[in-house]
């Protein structure tokens, strides 16, 4: 208990202190109350982050969620060739983001990915400059990866909570009248809310960290297009070795993730006496 | 339940309990158990599930240890003496088979344990009656977990019954086998146990299980015991509204009231409804302190009057329910209480009708309506 | 109200397995309640899943009100379902439970709301409306079944195992609601069971399924007294009912027990039922409450003819289990009681000819059984 303390908490309670601290290239020097804070939210590439992270979480998830939730729909419903479908579907999931990013880098990075070349180009889209390095598309294309990256696993887990589902109210459902919308609305629903809402928190804190395929992709550009929290953080911290600030967007971050953690829970509680 | 006796040690044979107590945190599960089982004899434990009979049944095989009392086999103080050596053999009403051991190995097992160099060469073939009797000759390769929840009792059961104990103790033994088979079981293992010569304990929820295989019956209830007695003492002269209610289907009809002197009778007054107590009842009915008492009235000892009659109790037709060879017919009275009437004949009767009820005089029980303890007295 | 026909209907689940449903043509009337009772895989399940819609026909109709509904899907055949494990909407109230059929065919809010109360009044659940249901005892569950059932006035309802998750006292208190509601409400209903109290308690008439193919439909009061055929005989009744080998003799309506070494002289009016055999088989059927058994006594009349082997004793009637003496066979008896008889005491049966049932001995066939 103790060690998981430390370990947990010892970091966190560090981010803090230097938060509150002047602390760049490597030296940390005079306390200065909430200046990082301020600096941090009166500039420009901060806000700009927190765009980026919002259109993660308000349109890759969302998206995700109800092609996951149609996906498993259809799965529940029993294919052909289910039991082959189902591992296939593991692949993106299982994949290494790194590896993810490389992919998609051979896929869609100008005039020598393979789709990019044949579709986008041929159709004259995105002319002469790679998707990635495009003020316009840049931020679509990573939400699309993101979304052909975690799709299939809420289908997988939405999948395994209507296996879950008893199946009695569904055989009185259909006696009782019901159409497959008002069973979907008032019946499976309701009763995967609680798996609904723990995946949804789960994959708000993901999107909302998101860092690794940006990187391999983007680095953040073009200019500050595709620049996430995670990424601003590190350019902060390794680029222009503002430790102090970087910090300070950390705890930001945190102070998200918590307030917004408490608000599902609470509901939670409430509406599903769940957990 | 006299001081001397439960203070004399004795050598009686059989098992015998004294003033056995239980305790569970504070909570009092059994109380003052005094009880003997002479060998060869079956005695039926009745009482309603959470009374107390699987803890009674658990101190006995030594598995629980009373906070108070003695249990003694053929006179020698067992109380102290761990499961293993009392050679008492007790069916679960969970079943505790072996997982991995079929249902012949489950069977097999206690006489394993028990026999040094082998198994006497007829054991098998008294496994396989046994087996047979009980319907289940023909799982006997099967694992537990391939069995319905009756197939496992029937294995319990067959488990408990091969051995050659000092006393048996069947807890529950049959409660989870659909009808038909329990009506036809509890008469043959009857009739094994009828050939044993130890004393035998057969726990059951259900007062006609009971009635029908015990030679007496202990009622137990809330850890305490109500009545001891025959079958027939059980049926005709219950001790108690509560140990009344337990036998019978369905169970006895209990009216709560009043009573009060009229000239030269005494009446029974149920809300808006008054009954005049027979003579023979009008006696004992002074027994009862305070006025309020419970009037019980045996389903199958009410008739059916159709028209205008001073002496029947006026009701409502609420429910039929007929079963062939007779019917249950649900009254309700004016005041709303329900009777229920058992009957061979319902002919045209409707929901709704209104009839009147007769009783036979010698079919009317009273009990004392503060304590629920018997206030009648026949022969 | 509506009544419900079955026409020639069979079921075969694959072509490797007989029949589930074999031919079965049975008419539940308007406002009965109406009981299939067989052993397990006798094809009880799959006609009520057949008439629920919820599994195809192989052959046959099913009309409701004269009405072909085997092409119509579960939801538009206007029934309702009691299941055996309840069911119900464990993500809803009690209220919203019984109010889900009426609000998915959009009833409006008003009518809703008061239907919703009587069903809720008439259940004696309205105190407790509000409750989910998942903290409700099994027993509790399934009125609130029984309240969704019949919330919207159905052309039928379905009754699957309704109280066999039940234990004892809820059981019999369950049953007699059923059959009240039922009955007050008068609509009609096939309910499914392998119990035959429960079939017996709540039904009007029942209808006894072996093998996927129908034995017999009758009151409970019929089926007992007039079993169409020895399966029927020993399916119905607790203790069940004594068969044993009979003779024809030459004398018209004379008919003798080789067990017993007597003989019974059957009525005028019945004696139509075998006229045309003589000297032939038959299997003789008894209920154990008509079976007489009297003290033995001295004199060729009152000789004994069997022993007491076992007495179990039940309050209110005890049943005797008896060896008889000359070929050892057993039959039941029941007394009322607490009766005198005990174990080892010699008896003097007796048959009367007026409470015996007559059967075919090759076919099992009720010799004056007629549809």
């Amino acid at each position: 208990m103790i060690t998981l303390v430390l370990v947990s908490l010892v970091p966190f309670i560090y981010a803090v202190y230097l938060s509150f601290h002047q602390a760049k290239y490597g030296r940390v020097t005079d306390f200065i109350w909430f200046d990082n804070y301020v600096t941090l939210l009166t500039s420009g590439t901060f806000w700009n982050s927190m765009y980026v992270a919002g259109v993660f979480v308000l349109i890759a998830v969302p998206v995700e969620f109800m092609l996951g939730m149609a996906g498993a729909l259809v799965l529940n419903k029993g294919v052909w060739g289910r039991s082959i479908l189902v591992p296939l579907l593991f692949i993106p999931t299982m994949m290494a983001p790194i590896v993810v990013g490389l992919l998609w880098k051979i896929m869609l990075a100008g005039s020598w990915g393979v789709l990019s070349y044949n579709i986008i180009e041929r159709f004259d889209l995105v002319s002469g400059t790679s998707i990635f390095a495009s003020e316009r598309y840049a931020l679509l294309a990573l939400v699309f990866i993101d979304i052909w990256q975690w799709t299939p696993f809420m289908m997988l887990a939405f999948f395994a909570g209507l296996q879950a589902l008893p199946q009695g109210p569904y055989r009185a459902a259909a006696v009782d009248g019901a159409s497959q919308m008002q069973i979907f609305a008032r019946l499976t629903l309701p009763l995967m809310a609680p798996l609904l809402f723990v995946i949804g928190l789960l994959r708000f804190i993901d999107a909302f960290k998101i860092f690794d395929t940006i990187f391999i992709l983007t680095k953040g550009g073009p200019g500050t297009t595709t620049e996430s929290p995670s990424l601003l953080a590190y350019k902060m911290t390794f680029e222009f070795w503002n430790i102090g600030e970087a910090s300070a967007l950390a705890v930001f971050v945190w102070i998200i993730f918590f307030a917004v953690c408490t608000v599902f829970y609470h509901i939670a509680k409430k509406k599903l006496n769940a957990f | 339940m006299t001081a001397p006796l439960k203070s004399c040690k004795t050598a009686a044979d059989g098992l015998q309990l004294l003033n056995v107590s239980k305790t569970f945190d504070q909570t009092e599960v059994l109380h003052d158990i005094d009880l003997t089982v002479a060998p060869g004899e079956v005695l039926a434990l009745v009482g309603p599930s959470g009374a107390g009979k699987t803890t009674l049944c658990r101190i006995i095989a030594g598995l629980e240890t009373p906070s108070s009392g003695q249990c003694y086999m053929n006179g020698t103080d067992m109380t102290a003496m761990p499961p293993g050596d009392r050679r008492v053999a007790m069916m679960f009403e969970s079943y505790a088979l072996y997982p991995h051991l079929s249902v012949g190995d489950n069977v097999r097992s206690p006489l394993l344990a028990r026999a040094k160099g082998g198994l006497p060469p007829t054991a098998g073939q008294h496994i396989e009656q046994l087996l047979a009797v009980l319907e289940i000759a023909h799982l006997s390769d099967r694992l537990p977990s391939e069995l319905s929840g009756g197939q496992k009792q029937r294995t319990a059961l067959a488990r408990a019954l091969i051995q050659n104990p000092n006393a048996l103790l069947l807890d529950e033994p049959i409660s989870h086998l659909d009808a038909k088979l329990r009506h036809k079981l509890r008469g043959e293992i009857r009739q094994i146990l009828n050939a044993r010569p130890h004393p035998t304990i057969w726990s059951t929820p259900d007062g006609l299980e009971g009635l029908s295989v015990g030679d007496r019956i202990a009622v137990l209830i809330a850890g305490r015991i109500e009545q001891i007695g025959t079958p027939e003492d059980i049926w005709l002269r219950p001790a108690s509204v509560k140990v009344a209610r337990l036998f019978g289907d369905p169970p006895m009809n209990i009216l709560p009231g009043e009573l009060q002197d009229g000239q030269g009778r005494i009446d029974f007054h149920c809300r808006s409804m008054t009954m005049t107590l027979p003579p023979a009842l009008a006696a004992s009915a002074k027994a009862i302190k305070g006025r309020a008492a419970f009037l019980g009235l045996r389903p199958n000892g009410l008739t059916l009057h159709r028209g205008d009659d001073q002496s029947a109790i006026a009701t409502t037709v609420y429910s039929i329910e007929s079963f062939g060879k007779y019917a249950i017919v649900t009254l309700i009275t004016p005041p709303g209480d329900l009777i229920k009437l058992k009957t061979a004949d319902v002919q045209d009767l409707k929901l709704g009708d209104d009839v009147g009820v007769r009783y036979a005089s010698d079919q009317l029980l009273l009990f004392d309506g503060t304590t629920g303890r018997a206030a009648y007295v026949y022969s | 109200m509506t009544a419900v026909e079955f026409q020639s209907v069979s079921k075969r689940y694959s072509a490797e397995t007989p029949l589930a449903v074999a031919n079965l043509n049975l008419l539940c009337r308007e406002g009965e309640l109406l009981a299939l009772l067989g052993p397990s895989g006798c094809g009880k399940s799959s006609t009520l899943k057949m008439a629920a819609g919820l599994e195809d026909l192989t052959e046959g109709e099913i009309l409701f009100g004269g009405r072909p509904v085997s092409a119509l899907s579960a939801g538009r055949r206007n029934i309702a379902m009691v299941f055996e494990d309840y069911c119900l909407y464990p993500n809803l109230t009690i209220e919203d439970n019984i109010a889900f059929p009426l609000s998915v065919r959009g009833v409006d809010k008003n009518e809703r709301r008061q239907r919703v109360g009587d069903v809720l009044a008439m259940l004696g659940l309205h105190d407790i409306a509000k409750r989910k249901v998942t903290d409700l005892s099994g027993g509790a569950q399934q009125r609130v079944a029984i309240g969704r059932a019949m919330v919207r006035d159905p052309d039928l309802i379905l009754f699957d195992e309704p109280l066999s998750h039940l234990d004892g006292d809820q059981r019999i208190h369950l049953r007699a609601e059923i059959s009240r509601l039922q009955k007050t409400r008068g609509i009609t209903s096939i309910l499914v069971t392998h119990d035959q109290n429960e079939a017996t308690a709540m039904a009007d008439r029942i209808a006894i399924m072996k093998g996927g193919v129908l034995q017999q439909v009758d009151t409970p009061a019929r089926l007992y007294a007039r079993p169409a055929n020895t399966f029927v005989a020993n399916f119905i009744g607790e203790p069940p009912m004594n068969l044993f080998p009979g003779e024809i003799g030459d004398d018209a309506g004379r008919i003798t027990i080789p067990m017993l070494g007597e003989d019974i002289v059957i009525g005028d009016e019945r004696r139509h039922a075998f006229a045309a055999r003589r000297h032939s088989g038959l299997t003789l059927g008894l209920r154990p409450e008509h079976l007489i058994v009297e003290a033995a006594g001295d004199g060729a009349e009152r000789q004994a003819n069997a022993v007491v082997t076992y007495r179990e004793p039940r309050g209110d009637a005890d049943s005797l289990v008896l060896r008889i003496l000359r070929d050892t066979s057993t039959m039941v008896a029941e007394l009322a009681g607490p009766c005198t008889f005990r174990t080892g005491d010699k008896v003097r049966l007796r048959v009367p000819a007026a409470n015996t049932n007559l059967f075919d001995s090759e076919s099992g066939v009720n010799l004056e059984f007629d549809t």
